[in-house]
């Protein structure tokens, strides 16, 4: 069909609009509140000289609309800006980026198997003792930080059992050196985000149940699994679809933290620095890069959504 | 009392045991009593920290400040929420702009958003914290409480309000909310959680409050190297964040109306 | 209730004599507990071969019956009385993995609305396939033919959306027929189509119940497909349930008023914006006029989806219309409620549809009256309460109702309290959506002697919205007849 070409540059365009708004306000808040990466390095003793020359080095005293504009462009080309330190945010992150793509990536995995999974079984009998458990162990899953998840594993699985690594060892190619150090790091991203997504897709199973075509093949007397699958888990795709999306960014936010707690080699211990010496532009050349995988999940679930909403011929 | 009613009592139990906490500390919250990372035994009943103060002391302190910034976090959010929710069903204007914040919010993680927030404004601190997760929080309670509103909007009562002249503010607050009541309980409940989770990673990540405080989520940061001398320096914070946040959890979901969909039991 | 045969006799081609029946119920009662009866003391019998057609007003329970062959209870509702025996087997005592064997190779059910009942994301050829005994390609051509739909346009492969709503009726039939099933229900198969369709289904249907040897039940209410295909006829109109109502007195036929009197509409066009680009515009009202001057009563009546509430809803001012004008007391009268005077905001005054909430259920009768007092001022704040009573007086509602909640109140006694807060405001024009459907006749009649006393005493010009003709027409000096958003008066 010709309007299938547009649909989904419509669908980019506007993903595209929005990622664009969202730099602008992230640009607004390193720039307009207090703080700028110059005074945030120069807070030891640096005179008021020192920090003028500081701020014309990072060109922080040139107008904002032409900074951001700067800024903006050359994100596209890979170019984060420029550290507190002078370095560039790019470098800081070439290394580490990939180990923390690897933890999320598993553990997104990971939850998006077992979300379906325990939803589908969830929602075969609804009110039944399944349903009953999944429900309790979902919803006390998806309210625990990461980091609380990630003492809990310690204590089992390093402690008492002696079965995993506490900590991360680094190998000769920079990552972890042995697959045992991914498990719990992965695991404590995973629980909290399966309780959450287990959540969702039992909800949006519960609302396609309520539907007309659904209740006419229980009508027509098809067997339990074969209209949960066939005709209720299509129309629940793209609210499900979403919430994985909205977990893509929970799962980089977490991985900070179960980063530091392990010792795992990911963005998480630059961003820990950068938090320690209050570097503003590592931390908004982050949010750029993970509002941008969010961007590209999130186009994914609209094209999953125009494609089973739209069910066009 | 009634039976969610029942269930919402141990989340409001441990919110106020973690209140009063600090008065019931046996020990001053930052003198060394045991030595470092001492194991439970004589006057400390679960141990010392790195430092060797006591850990039951400071873990009474220590959730103050946590459960009162949620609750503050929650109370903003829900209200905040509330009044926007209801109005942006009436008004169609409205409604988009809180769905475009929305689509905007839910792509920056909370843990960065916390980050970005936190340095951006030097001397924030807990406010700075709180702030973030007021910003990141209210677009998607206000969505909650959109959805739920929508079918009211439509509702014999609230037309014949409209076509009486009222004024919106007056439709949707006086007309809409009151039927809310289970969505909004419910949403502060979520909401609790939610900022019990972003001011806790705040204080693991040392955002929010610095040492020499206490606070259950600093604790585990500043304990974890000594989890194999002393464990209960980070397992009693541990414990102590995730039965408030369970409890929490559990009990909004009781008070929570029931999701749509038919009950195929007969 | 009665029933009757028509066409062939028992016994006569298409049916054998003496086989037992296929389904029968007996005296079934179906009700909510605590609230609404959905169906009272219903019979039906159903046999190979014959076509049976219950018929009946709106809320005769016609789609309740159809599906209680099913083992299908509307949420909340039980059997009060009487069995369902499907195949010599009780429905409602089957265990659910035998009700499932039932419902996949014995019964067949279409609903009201096939469209929606196809999986919108299945092609038609999977959808036909998935019921289907042999799954053969050949077997399900052979089905969409038989059910005369084209094969050679590449329709197997679309989906329900690009299929008209006549394809989608046959598609529905042939998704019911797949199966091999031996009883065939089907809830209104010919609302809403015009008559040379309506005519080739009523034939599909004779065709399939004569070869296929299936008995079939439809729910309809048109005399036409009645006459062109059943067998036999089950009406579950002539009981008490809802006996067309006898007004306690007829209406005193309003002097003619002034020209240019009470509230008008001119030219009035709303058009619903596509959902996509590919349906054109449509017109939910098309040029409507509408009238109704003080002291008189005009009924807005058409099938459900003509137009009758949206016309309404633009009277109030709730949906502005896109073309038209409208006009109180020959005045111009802006459309939107937010652009009308103070004045004209009180002198018009709606009374909602009574299931979809017409009182707010958090506030007690007593604050949803006392508000457009204080709204419309009235009268002064320590008068209300009085002022309340005495509303509730006039409806015939005692005074201590002011501190009940709507729930505490039966339905009549609800759409009283909701005329009781439109007359609060004093108004000259009363807007009724639909103030009968979910009551029963007796309360119907009550509610409507009501409105017609209000009318005579105070003047009121009423416009009364209802789908059944027969309620209004007793009450109404005038009728629009709306269709497809087209109005015809008489």
């Amino acid at each position: 069909m010709t309007s299938g070409i547009p649909r989904v540059a419509v669908l980019l365009g506007r993903r595209l609009l929005l990622l664009v708004a969202l730099l602008a306000a992230v640009f607004a808040a390193t720039e307009l509140l207090p703080g700028d990466a110059a005074s945030a390095t120069s807070d030891r003793g640096e005179t008021a000289a020192g920090l003028a020359a500081r701020r014309h080095l990072l060109g922080l005293d040139r107008p904002l609309p032409e900074r951001f504009r700067d800024w903006i462009t050359a994100l596209p080309t890979g170019d984060l800006g420029t550290s507190a330190r002078g370095q560039h945010v790019t470098d800081l992150l070439s290394a580490p980026f990939p180990n923390t793509l690897l933890l999320g990536g598993t553990a997104l995995v990971l939850t998006v198997l077992l979300s379906l999974t325990l939803g589908c079984l969830a929602a075969a009998r609804p009110g039944g003792p399944v349903d009953r458990i999944v429900d309790v162990t979902a919803t006390v899953a998806f309210a625990l930080p990461e980091f609380v998840v990630s003492v809990g594993l310690l204590l089992v699985f390093s402690l008492w059992t002696g079965w995993l690594p506490a900590a991360t060892l680094t190998g000769a190619d920079g990552g972890p050196a042995d697959w045992t150090m991914l498990v719990m790091p992965v695991l404590a991203l995973t629980l909290p985000q399966t309780g959450w997504n287990t959540r969702v897709v039992r909800a949006a199973l519960a609302d396609q149940a309520a539907t007309p075509h659904v209740e006419a093949a229980v009508l027509d007397g098809l067997p339990a699994h074969r209209v949960l699958l066939r005709h209720a888990l299509p129309g629940a795709l793209p609210a499900v679809a979403t919430g994985f999306a909205t977990s893509t960014g929970m799962l980089l936010g977490g991985a900070v933290v179960v980063e530091t707690l392990f010792n795992y080699p990911g963005i998480g211990t630059v961003l820990a620095g950068a938090v320690a010496d209050r570097d503003t532009p590592v931390i908004a050349g982050v949010v750029a890069c993970a509002a941008a995988v969010i961007t590209g999940v999130l186009l994914l679930a609209d094209l999953v959504r125009a494609r089973t909403v739209g069910a066009r011929p | 009392m009634s039976a969610p009613g029942l269930r919402a009592l141990p989340a409001a139990a441990l919110a106020l045991l973690a209140l009063s906490g600090p008065l019931l500390a046996p020990h001053p919250l930052d003198t060394p009593v045991t030595a470092p990372y001492a194991r439970p035994g004589d006057g400390a009943a679960l141990g010392g920290d790195q430092l060797g103060r006591d850990v039951l002391s400071r873990l009474l302190h220590g959730g103050d400040a946590l459960i009162a910034g949620a609750l503050a976090v929650a109370v903003t959010v829900t209200l905040l929420a509330a009044v926007l929710g209801c109005l942006a069903v009436l008004g169609p204007r409205l409604g988009a702009v809180v769905e475009r914040a929305a689509d905007l919010v839910i792509l920056v993680p909370p843990v960065l958003g916390l980050m970005l927030l936190a340095l951006a404004w030097p001397g924030g601190r807990r406010l700075a914290v709180t702030t973030a997760a007021v910003v990141l929080g209210t677009p998607y309670a206000v969505r909650v409480v959109a959805a739920a509103a929508a079918p009211l909007a439509g509702a014999g009562f609230v037309e014949a309000s409209v076509a009486s002249g009222e004024r919106l503010w007056r439709v949707a607050l006086h007309e809409i909310l009151p039927n809310l009541r289970a969505t909004i309980l419910a949403l502060f409940g979520l909401r609790f959680v939610e900022a019990v989770y972003v001011i806790s990673m705040a204080g693991f990540l040392q955002l929010g409050p610095q040492p020499p405080e206490a606070d259950w989520a600093l604790m585990i940061r500043e304990n974890a190297p000594g989890i194999l001398l002393n464990p209960w320096a980070t397992l009693a914070p541990a414990i102590a964040i995730a039965a408030v946040a369970t409890a929490t959890s559990l009990a909004t979901e009781a008070l929570a109306p029931r999701r749509g969909g038919k009950v195929a039991a007969r | 209730m009665t029933m009757h045969s028509q066409g062939p006799d028992p016994g006569g081609p298409g049916t054998d004599g003496g086989e037992a029946p296929l389904v029968t119920v007996t005296g079934l009662e179906v009700g909510v507990p605590g609230g609404p009866l959905l169906l009272a003391s219903a019979g039906l019998t159903l046999r190979r071969g014959r076509i049976t057609v219950l018929t009946g007003p709106s809320g005769s329970g016609k789609t309740t019956l159809l599906r209680a062959v099913l083992g299908d209870l509307p949420p909340g509702a039980r059997v009060a009385r009487g069995d369902v025996r499907v195949l010599g087997e009780d429905v409602f005592a089957l265990p659910p993995a035998r009700l499932r064997e039932l419902r996949r190779h014995r019964l067949a059910f279409v609903g009201q609305d096939p469209g929606s009942g196809l999986n919108p994301r299945m092609r038609v050829r999977d959808l036909v396939a998935e019921l289907a005994t042999g799954a053969r390609p050949a077997d399900v051509r052979g089905l969409l033919a038989e059910c005369r739909l084209p094969l050679d346009d590449g329709l197997p492969d679309r989906r329900p959306t690009a299929l008209s709503g006549g394809q989608q009726r046959r598609v529905a039939l042939a998704r019911a027929l797949a199966r091999t099933p031996d009883v065939l229900l089907l809830d209104e198969p010919t609302a809403g189509l015009d008559p040379a369709l309506r005519d080739e289904i009523a034939d599909l249907l004779r065709h399939v119940a004569t070869h296929r040897r299936i008995a079939v039940a439809l729910a309809c209410h048109d005399p036409e497909l009645v006459a062109r295909c059943a067998d036999d006829v089950v009406d579950l109109g002539t009981d008490t349930l809802t006996a067309p109502p006898a007004p306690a007195h007829t209406p005193a036929h309003a002097p003619p008023s002034a020209p240019g009197r009470g509230l008008a509409a001119r030219g009035i066009r709303v058009t619903f914006a596509a959902r996509d680009s590919a349906t054109p515009h449509r017109h939910a009202l098309d040029s409507v006029d509408f009238a109704v001057a003080p002291g008189t009563a005009a009924a807005i009546v058409g099938p459900s989806g003509s137009g009758k509430t949206t016309l309404l809803r633009v009277l109030a001012g709730l949906r502005p219309a896109d073309a038209g004008e409208l006009t109180l007391d020959g005045a111009p009268l802006p459309t939107g409620v937010r652009a009308r005077g103070r004045d004209q905001r009180r002198r018009i005054q709606l009374v909602p549809q009574n299931p979809l909430g017409a009182l707010n259920p958090a506030r007690t009768i007593g604050a949803s009256l006392a508000r457009p007092l204080r709204l419309h001022r009235i009268v002064p704040r320590k008068d209300t309460a009085e002022r309340v009573a005495e509303l509730l007086r006039d409806v015939g509602l005692p005074p201590e109702f002011a501190r009940r909640h709507p729930h505490e109140l039966s339905g009549g006694q609800r759409q009283r309290a909701s005329i009781a807060r439109a007359l609060a405001a004093r108004p000259d024009v009363l807007l009724c959506d639909e103030v009968t459907s979910a009551l029963d006749p007796a309360t119907a009649v009550a509610v409507m002697d009501l409105l017609a006393r209000l009318r005579a005493e105070r003047g009121l010009a009423l416009a009364l919205v209802s789908h059944e003709p027969h309620v209004v027409a007793a009450y109404a000096d005038t009728v629009h007849f709306l269709e497809d958003g087209r109005v015809s008066s008489d």
